[in-house]
């Protein structure tokens, strides 16, 4: 797979502090690249880099091939971005605004306008002068005026903000269909996990400035238990019931602080193999008092986790 | 180049969306409405609703109360014999119908003949009344001969010079022909020569090169006219006199117009990088592929440009406002002027293009202030406001520091924008040359240029 982005070792000073530290990843063509954090963790200084808004401190940052330092118009030429807030100017309507935008990028043909605003869906509204949008009108106004000449990387910073339901579901097909369908390297952030569950391929994680770790979203599901049914038996001998279960199910088994053990089992097969445990445990001569089900781990737990004290107090 | 074309264009568009640049124009247009209107059309177009013979009658009726007022021996006073001089006077007027363009009212020939009736001799008296009653042209003006001459014997060549003219061209007195002007013009500076040439002659204190150069100007402009048929002088406007059929004199009042695409200028300057920044759009412009420095560029050209078609618009709307006003006879006619001692003809369009370039220095000296405050500052009420104050009260500041004899105010940008009062020497800094003053322009329009550019270049958003 072709990087789009390539990030190296890039650190961003402002003022006196050091907001990124040594960041390097790079994301590719065909994927959506989550980028999680609490509030203050860089994500917005970081995508302000990519941008050229900011400029970076030490460091390397490559968008389809070019060095945005050096060569700044033609990789700035793949790039299309939301930077917070989406603002516009509110005397233009939407369709004068798409139009400044091609302007300034060239290459843009009219019917090209006109399919990216049926894709976000503002064909009855972009007419009219932007200061009568809502909020949401202008998130989606800023998708497509992100996504009108075509680039090969799109950066939206929290672009789900303002968005009703449907909007969001809405933008998530448009931003997949980008991704697998046209090959474009999306980068969102956010710091919604299970937001980031339903939308990326691949997550990294930034605390305090540093990128914790990069990691595919099925690791961060399975981790997050989903899919999987924890059960807790309680019975009157610990030690031997661990003993047989391990044995049954070829999994290790051991009592926990409480003298009770804990199991789990693939969702689907949750009801045969909880019948299993039990007959296997009554063969054995041991006593089952309870049996009770675990609540999942949500996905918030394993951001906090993953970020751990770092986003309680923001740094 | 196209792309940075695409850049002015983007530019243009957002000013000419927002209200208030329409509000700006739409003053500007009335303002020069109001301009062309005040500035030498009002006088002809009030005086057509209104004549002066509409006071005749009241002014006869008013004298006549006086005309038998006696002194103690019995003798009419001065004041009653006045009365009596405006009563024959106004009589004339209404009993013969004479109306106030006649040439008969405007030269004071009525008025002479009326004199003559009352204080003057018989003979006289008769003389002047055939005169005014056959309405005898070449009669006046050997009457009027005669008179200079009793006067100023001296000059009896001038004054014969000026009659002969008139009468062997049919010139009707007053002033509906306006060779009558020409030839009184040019009779005057002949007799300012002959007095100089006399003066150098006795070696007088009094002689006065200078006032002999313009008479022999005012000869060679009279005679050349006459000679060519030339109605008026489209120059003469230049000089702050008013010229011909007013044509000139509405074109050239039109420059002060210059003044308020200034302030145009100096808002929309002031506001075209601030506004981006307070609106939140400056990202969008940012991460457009284009350089910053280009942004900055087409934002500037864009502000210069607007000003270059509002003074464009100025001149053309004062032009047809002029043109509808006085039929614009003189709109054609070139200007004359005297270069070492020969008439040249010059473009009138030209010489005033010459001064709107001119005027247009300090608009853009202040529209780059105002610009480089607001990519600075990012207020655009700052800039605004500074720049105005500098537009406004730059020459009252070098006033001020002239009055306290403070004479490093001639190197202050306000004392050096104004190029034609430079030239025309009306600064009031002795020795104040052009060059230094273009050299402080530039230097100025540099510091301003690059502060710009490092407010925005340079900024990390
Ligand atoms: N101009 C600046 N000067 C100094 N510090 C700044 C500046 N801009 C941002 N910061 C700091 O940098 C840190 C990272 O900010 P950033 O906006 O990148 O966070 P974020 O991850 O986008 O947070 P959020 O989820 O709230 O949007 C914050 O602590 C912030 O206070
Ligand atoms: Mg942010």
């Amino acid at each position: 797979m072709e990087a789009i982005l390539k990030i190296e070792h890039l650190s961003k000073t402002l003022g006196s502090r050091e907001i990124l530290h040594d960041i390097s990843f790079e994301t590719y063509g065909g994927e959506v690249f989550g980028f999680l954090g609490p509030n203050g963790a860089g994500k917005t200084t970081l995508i302000k880099v990519v941008v050229g808004l900011l400029t970076l401190d030490t460091g390397k940052v490559t968008i389809a091939g070019k060095d945005l330092a050096k060569d700044f118009e033609a990789a700035l030429a793949n790039l299309g971005a939301i930077v917070e807030n989406p603002e516009f100017y509110k005397f233009l309507s939407g369709y004068d605004n798409l139009l400044q935008f091609a302007n300034m990028r060239g290459g843009v043909e009219k019917e090209r306008i006109d399919e990216v605003v049926r894709m976000v869906g503002l064909e009855n509204r972009i007419r009219e002068k932007v200061g009568r949008y809502s909020l949401g009108m202008r998130q989606r106004l800023g998708v497509a005026q992100a996504i009108l000449h075509r680039p090969k990387l799109l950066v939206l910073d929290e672009p789900t903000n303002g968005l009703d339901p449907a909007g969001i579901k809405d933008l998530r097909d448009v931003l997949k269909n980008l991704a697998h369908k046209e090959g474009v390297a999306v980068m969102v952030s956010s710091h919604l996990m299970s937001e980031m569950e339903l939308m990326c391929d691949r997550v990294g994680v930034i605390a305090n400035g540093v990128l914790r770790s990069v990691h595919p979203i099925e690791e961060l599901v399975s981790a997050a238990g989903i899919g999987q049914e924890e059960f807790v038996f309680s019975v009157d001998d610990p030690e031997k019931g661990a003993e047989v279960l391990s044995h049954a199910f070829e999994t290790e088994v051991k009592p926990n602080e409480e003298g009770k053990l804990d199991l789990t089992f693939p969702k689907e097969e949750a009801q045969t193999s909880l019948a299993r445990a039990n007959r296997i445990l009554i063969e054995s001569g041991i006593s089952l008092y309870t049996v009770s089900k675990k609540e999942n781990r949500r996905l918030e737990d394993v951001f906090i986790e993953l970020t751990r004290g770092e986003g309680k107090q923001i740094g | 180049m196209a792309k940075f074309l695409r850049l002015v264009g983007n530019e243009w568009k957002k000013q000419f969306s927002r209200v208030a640049t329409w509000i700006m124009l739409v003053l500007l247009v009335a303002s020069t409405i109001f301009f062309a209107f005040f500035s030498g059309l009002s006088g002809r177009i009030f005086s057509s609703f209104y004549s002066e013979d509409i006071f005749w009658q009241s002014e006869l009726e008013y004298n006549e109360q006086y005309v038998n007022e006696v002194d103690k021996e019995g003798n009419p006073t001065d004041y009653a014999l006045d009365c009596q001089v405006r009563v024959a006077f106004y009589r004339y007027l209404i009993d013969h119908g004479v109306s106030p363009e006649d040439w008969r009212y405007i030269t004071g020939l009525v008025m002479d003949m009326a004199e003559a009736s009352v204080r003057g001799t018989q003979e006289e008296a008769a003389r002047l009344t055939a005169i005014v009653e056959q309405q005898n042209v070449r009669a006046y003006y050997e009457w009027r001969l005669e008179q200079q001459i009793a006067a100023e014997p001296a000059y009896e060549a001038i004054y014969r010079w000026a009659a002969d003219y008139l009468i062997s061209h049919n010139v009707t007195p007053g002033n509906s022909d306006w060779r009558s002007g020409v030839v009184s013009d040019v009779m005057n500076a002949k007799i300012e020569i002959a007095k100089q040439e006399r003066l150098l002659k006795e070696e007088s204190a009094d002689y006065s090169g200078s006032r002999y150069e313009k008479a022999r100007n005012t000869e060679l402009l009279g005679l050349y006219r006459l000679e060519h048929g030339q109605k008026s002088n489209p120059a003469d406007a230049f000089d702050g006199r008013s010229s011909g059929d007013g044509f000139w004199d509405v074109m050239v009042s039109s420059l002060t117009l210059i003044t308020l695409v200034g302030l145009i200028c100096i808002v929309i300057g002031g506001s075209i990088v601030a506004n981006e920044f307070s609106a939140g759009t400056i990202k969008f412009l940012l991460i457009a592929p284009v350089k910053r420095w280009k942004i900055l560029t087409s934002k500037y050209v864009a502000t210069l440009f607007i000003g270059a078609a509002a003074s464009v618009a100025v001149f053309l709307l004062t032009f047809l406002l002029s043109l509808a006003f006085t039929g614009g006879a003189d709109a054609f006619l070139p200007a004359l002027s005297v270069k070492g001692g020969v008439v040249v003809k010059s473009s009138p369009y030209l010489r005033l293009l010459g001064l709107y370039l001119l005027a247009g220095v300090k608009v853009v000296v202040m529209t780059t202030l105002a610009f480089a405050v607001s990519s600075l500052v990012h207020s655009s009420a700052l800039a605004i406001g500074i720049s105005m104050f500098a537009y406004l009260a730059g020459n009252l500041i070098v006033t001020i520091l002239q009055l306290m004899n403070l004479d490093f105010a001639r190197y202050l940008i306000f004392a050096n924008m104004d190029f034609a009062a430079i030239l025309q020497k009306t600064t009031g800094f002795v020795h104040h040359s052009l060059p230094v003053a273009i050299v402080i322009v530039v230097l100025h329009m540099i510091v301003f240029l690059l502060t710009a550019w490092d407010g925005f270049v340079r900024r990390e958003v």
